[in-house]
């Protein structure tokens, strides 16, 4: 290498790559990235706490929430049985009061049925008699129009159609 | 090829003391690799001031994960933090989209009244810088860890996370390609 060819520059190959030359650390560079590690240190245990203090508010919220959810699903599960409970009653119930409005209708009916003038037994008239082929017992009872009932009235209950 | 430059490896205590974030053991640790960590981003990305920044972004990423390194296993820690810094190498390239950036003449800090043999010394340094600016990333990253920091290549796939047969190649062809790019400046054998 020392005596290289001043026109030229030449080297072997074997101790060329040593003259790429690499580029030196300034001064001050060790204390510079040895306080840089340190406050890097600090403040990874910063992050570390406040990551760990999030979790562990998070962690709560979830729990409160679940015990809420739980709780609000419980009470609303009691009141859905409750309400079911009720439904299964009802019949015995409905039962009553269909037995109370039929006794109350039929003693109405009854009353009303009492309350009305009592008519005079209506007379079952023979059959008119053919023109021509009149008895003479059929001539006192002809030209009557006979009533028939038209209404099927029980002790309680009568659905006779007033007619005018 | 240049003298190997294996790195003493650090002693347990120093090792536990930069895991327990001592300074002064930390400061051990810096000192101790700031030269290698220098050389191999500023090889492989070009000389500048983002270097210092890199180098200490190496430091820092090698400060967090010192307590995941395995002193008893297979890696060196030299090789360790040559890892880290070819991904801080990578990150820097995609993300500030770095090229390589030889050294300029005014950068060769030769002085004047410097002796000649010196002087040329500097220039041939130049002339490799701009030869290896020539290679694809990829290549240089081989080379630089081939024949500055002396690692064969199945440490090299380690360290760049390729198949130890693509590291071969990717040397081969990087060897190639300088020795074709240095036709003249390589002293006739």
């Amino acid at each position: 290498m020392t005596s290289a060819p001043t026109t030229r520059l030449r080297s072997t190959e074997s101790e060329g790559w040593g003259h790429w030359s690499a580029q030196l650390p300034t001064e001050g560079f060790v204390q510079r990235t040895v306080g840089a590690a340190m406050r890097d240190r600090d403040e990874g245990r910063r992050a570390r706490a406040r990551r760990s203090a999030w979790i562990v508010a998070l962690s709560l919220v979830l729990v409160a929430g679940a015990a809420y959810g739980w709780t609000e699903r419980w009470a609303h599960r009691r009141a859905r049985t409750d309400a079911s409970d009720a439904r299964i009653a009802a019949p015995e119930r409905i039962e009553a009061r269909v037995d109370d409005v039929t006794q109350a209708a039929a003693s109405a009916v009854t009353a009303t049925i009492a309350r009305q003038p009592q008519h005079p037994p209506t007379t079952v008239s023979p059959p008119r008699a053919r023109r021509g082929l009149a008895s003479p017992a059929s001539s006192a009872s002809s030209g009557r129009r006979i009533e028939m009932p038209r209404c099927n009235c029980q002790e309680w209950f009568c659905d006779c159609v007033e007619t005018p | 090829m240049p003298a190997a430059r294996v790195l003493p490896e650090l002693d347990r205590a120093t090792l536990d003391g930069c895991r327990a974030g001592d300074g002064a053991a930390l400061g051990v640790f810096v000192r101790r690799h700031q030269a290698m960590v220098f050389a191999f981003l500023s090889r492989t990305l070009g000389a500048g001031s983002h270097v210092e920044d890199l180098a200490q972004e190496v430091f820092l990423r090698a400060c967090r994960a010192l307590p995941g390194f395995d002193a008893a296993g297979t890696a060196r820690l030299s090789t360790w933090l040559l890892t880290i810094a070819s991904r801080v190498a990578t990150d820097a390239r995609r993300k500030r989209k770095l090229s390589f950036a030889p050294f300029e003449a005014g950068q060769l800090l030769v002085a004047p009244g410097t002796p000649e043999t010196e002087r040329r010394r500097a220039e041939i340094g130049l002339a490799l810088a701009r030869a290896a600016s020539e290679l694809s990333d990829a290549q240089r990253d081989v080379f630089v860890l081939a024949e500055f920091h002396d690692l064969d290549t199945r440490a090299i796939a380690a360290v760049l996370r390729i198949r130890e047969s693509t590291a071969r190649t990717r040397l081969f062809r990087a060897r190639e390609r300088l020795r074709e790019l240095l036709r003249g400046v390589w002293e006739d054998r």
